[in-house]
């Protein structure tokens, strides 16, 4: 063969290779390391300052900047509108780059759909966790004569109060009333978990579902648990009976649910870094400590993929309820 | 309890603490002129930099913005028709048509004095009512809610001035904007038009910037002039003189500053409840009620002491039973919680002194902004003799400003516009937007006390006579709307026939 054709052929062959090698090696090569966070992140608490969700965001905010690999800052921002729908919306619709999270209720979130026009779709968000949940129980007034599940299903009619009807307790008012067989009639609504607290105190209504430790905290000796929606009993309670033990297991997850989330679409890394950085932080001893002193028992923090399984699993099970609710 | 006392003392006076109370105070009273901004904004500011404070510390801080608010809030609601917060939305009755009068520098000093003295009154009774607090709490619930508000509702025909069925009407309207939003007892929308924004109903912040603020802004702009229509040349003897209106009617700030302590305790009333309440009942004894809403001083005496001995009440149950007695003692018990502080009898059993310094931390924070108030106010009196084409622009940008800072949502920038034209149109046309406004804040607890009552009776309305407190307000009322449709014309009657004669 001539020089020249040898030279020519040598050229091919080379670039062939230097064809097939180049994307072998860009696939091997390690991936470029993600920069988050840059700049604030913007938290949006659908609570107003002050209420249960936004101190837990509050009290949380230093150690979730503990566990973010770089350093930035926390802007909360409270958007109660709506029962918590306007700012599930308007962190739905903002933009997916990690730098806008919230915290959601629920099934509060779950139950908006059903009764007003929700600019959000729950399957959508992109979830990083679940903070915290609610043991939740029955109460009645100290003076009431009801001492057992057994007294309110005999009962003709049993008095409820509730917060609002797009409330968490009210939700758990009329499934444990459905499957459990009491009347609980028409429920008496009240703006906020105390003043609903103080109505059953006060003997205006006989009983309701609340958050066992805000009873405890507000209300110890002034209200009568009837039973526990868990699966065991709380150890505030220990005389009190779990809905396990009562016969009605498929209540036992009844609780308010703080769960983490973000806009749809978030980039996969992003979401793993933030789910990494919230699952340290709501583990931290320091702040489970902190929950422990006021009285607000930090329990249940589950990562990313439970929690939505946990969101959606509450999705379907409002479908069978959803003719209780007023439809919009 | 005495050690309890004096450590509460020493934490508040004592080290550095002094001056976390003046940066509270002096923020406090920024956030409370600022319309829309408030206690709420002010402490969610303050709480990331109490974090590493200790507890005592944090707190001062707190409560001390907290006694500031109402009085910065008034110098807005006087000198620029702007409630700073919603609970002075009544100091804008007589306040602003004061400063229309040239006598801003009175109202101010007036404004000044009824604040702290009423925040001395309502601390007073928070320390000698904790015995009976839990009675008096448990004896209120929807039916005397009910009650009381209509006490309000019907003393409307009062405040229509000129045309009584154009003020009714107004009166109606202003109860059909009530309405408006998600009924907490049937679950129905109303008059949403299918929007999420309306969901809670109109709010009451852009509602009232837009009636008074934005109507009157515009009102300048094509009037001409200046806010004062009377030239007055704002001495300093003028504020002195508003300062001594507290003690010409002492009993007015007597009486309002128990009102407002009695309503501050009862959680879920709010301080709105407690300033507007405060200046009917005032409107409703005094012998010159025809005056109210056209500058009668009177009628910022009862609304700030009310406002101001509110905050006593609220402390009450707040701290012997972790309920909140108003939403700026909610924002409170969440500072407890962020401070490892507990909620509920705890904190008075295990946390006296603490308790104590934030009743400290209020009384100093109320004399010390009422003080700066009665300096400054001669000065600022002087804005209101500002041509109309200036000073417009400023209550306009203020205004928008403040009804965006509520939640930032700019829907609340157009209520604000919108209802502003209405303003503009209803003073042109003569109807009262006093009692549209009066309809508007009566209208949605009356309705809800209502329905809660209906539901937990067992004898329909009959529940409104079978508890003594709410009967007892039933036979007032009875006397009341007697007094208001037969003895007061009759009065009048006697009074036109004596001068025609």
């Amino acid at each position: 063969m001539k020089k020249g054709r040898l030279l020519i052929l040598l050229g091919c062959i080379f670039l062939g290779m230097l064809l097939v090698a180049l994307p072998l090696m860009a696939a091997c090569a390690p991936a470029a390391k993600v920069e988050y966070p840059t700049q604030n992140i913007r938290y949006i608490v659908h609570s107003k300052v002050g209420g249960g969700f936004d101190v837990f965001s509050r009290a949380l905010g230093p150690y979730l900047l503990k566990n973010l690999p770089r350093e930035t800052n926390i802007i909360y921002e409270n958007i109660s509108g709506a029962g918590g729908a306007e700012s599930y919306a308007m962190v739905y619709v903002a933009k997916p780059d990690g730098y806008t999270i919230g915290l959601m209720n629920v099934p509060g979130a779950s139950v908006s759909p059903y009764i007003m026009p929700v600019k959000y779709d729950l399957s959508k968000f992109t979830y990083l966790g679940r903070g915290c949940r609610s043991i939740h129980g029955l109460f009645v007034n100290k003076k009431s004569p009801y001492h057992s599940l057994k007294d309110l299903q005999q009962a003709e009619i049993v008095k409820f109060a509730a917060v609002g009807i797009a409330s968490t307790s009210y939700l758990m008012g009329i499934i444990a009333a459905k499957e459990c067989g009491f009347n609980m009639g028409e429920v008496v609504q009240y703006k906020g978990g105390t003043a609903t607290i103080t109505a059953v105190v006060r003997g205006d209504t006989e009983a309701l579902f609340m958050d066992m430790d805000s009873v405890y905290s507000r209300a110890k000796g002034e209200l009568r648990p009837i039973l526990t929606l868990d699966t065991e009993r709380y150890a505030l309670y220990p005389d009190t009976p779990s809905i396990v033990e009562l016969g009605y297991p498929e209540l036992a997850g009844l609780c308010n649910n703080k769960i983490f989330y973000g806009p749809p679409d978030m980039p996969a890394e992003i979401a793993k870094i933030l789910g990494d950085a919230l699952w340290k932080a709501v583990n931290d001893p320091g702040f489970i400590a902190w929950g422990e002193k006021a009285d607000r028992a930090v329990r249940g923090q589950l990562k990313a993929d439970e929690a939505r399984e946990l969101s959606l699993g509450w999705m379907q099970k409002l479908e069978k309820y959803k003719d209780l609710y007023p439809q919009k | 309890m005495a050690e309890a006392i004096l450590t509460g003392l020493v934490e508040t006076i004592g080290g550095v603490t002094p001056i976390y109370l003046l940066v509270g105070a002096l923020l406090g009273l920024i956030f409370g002129v600022l319309p829309g901004l408030g206690g709420c904004a002010c402490v969610a500011l303050l709480i990331p930099f109490t974090y590493g404070m200790p507890p005592h510390q944090a707190m001062v801080m707190i409560a001390a913005a907290f006694g500031a608010v109402p009085f910065g809030g008034s110098i807005s609601a006087i000198l620029l028709n702007v409630p700073g917060t919603a609970p002075n939305i009544a100091t804008t009755f007589d306040g602003y048509p004061m400063t229309q009068k040239g006598r801003a520098g009175e109202a101010i000093g007036t404004s000044a004095a009824a604040s702290a003295l009423g925040a001395v009154f309502g601390l007073l009774i928070l320390v000698m009512l904790i015995p009976v607090v839990r009675a008096i709490i448990m004896s209120f619930g929807p039916p005397e809610f009910f009650m009381m508000i209509m006490f309000g509702l019907v003393s409307i025909p009062m405040f229509t001035r000129g045309n009584f069925i154009k003020g009714l009407f107004a009166g109606a309207f202003g109860l059909m904007l009530a309405f408006v939003g998600f009924d907490l007892t049937t679950g129905m929308l109303r008059y949403s038009f299918g929007t999420l924004y309306l969901y809670d109903g109109i709010k009451l912040i852009p509602l009232v910037i837009g009636i008074f603020a934005i109507s009157e802004a515009i009102n300048l702009v094509t009037k001409g002039g200046t806010v004062a229509r009377v030239v007055s040349k704002h001495k300093f003897s003028d504020v002195i003189e508003g300062v001594k209106n507290v003690f010409r009617y002492k009993v007015t700030f007597l009486r309002s500053s128990a009102l407002g302590t009695l309503i501050g305790i009862i959680p879920g009333m709010g301080g709105v409840i407690a300033n507007v309440f405060a200046w009917i009942t005032a409107a409703q004894l005094s012998p010159n009620r025809e005056k109210f809403g056209t500058g009668e001083v009177e009628g910022v005496v009862a609304s700030e002491s009310a406002n101001n001995s509110k905050d006593g009440g609220a402390l009450l149950p707040t701290l012997a039973f972790g309920i909140p007695g108003s939403a700026e003692m909610a924002v409170l018990l969440g500072a407890f919680l962020l401070h490892g502080l507990p909620v509920g009898p705890r904190m008075m059993g295990e946390h006296l002194d603490i308790v104590w310094a934030i009743i400290f931390a209020l009384l100093i924070s109320n004399i010390l902004v009422a003080l700066i108030g009665v300096v400054t106010a001669q000065h600022l009196a002087r804005l209101s003799g500002v041509r109309g084409n200036i000073v417009a622009p400023i209550i306009i940008c203020l205004s928008f400003m403040g009804a965006f800072a509520i939640t930032g949502n700019p829907y609340d920038i157009l209520v604000a516009l919108i209802f502003g034209f209405v303003g503009f149109l209803m003073v042109r046309h003569d109807f009262s937007r006093l009692t549209l406004i009066l309809g508007f804040v009566l209208g949605k607890l009356a309705e809800e006390s209502f329905h809660q009552s209906l539901i937990m009776s067992d004898t329909g309305v009959l529940i409104f006579l079978q508890r003594p407190i709410a009967a007892s307000f039933f036979i007032l009322l009875i006397l009341l709307v007697l007094f208001l449709n037969v003895i007061l014309p009759m009065r009048r009657r006697k009074a036109r026939q004596q001068k025609e004669g």
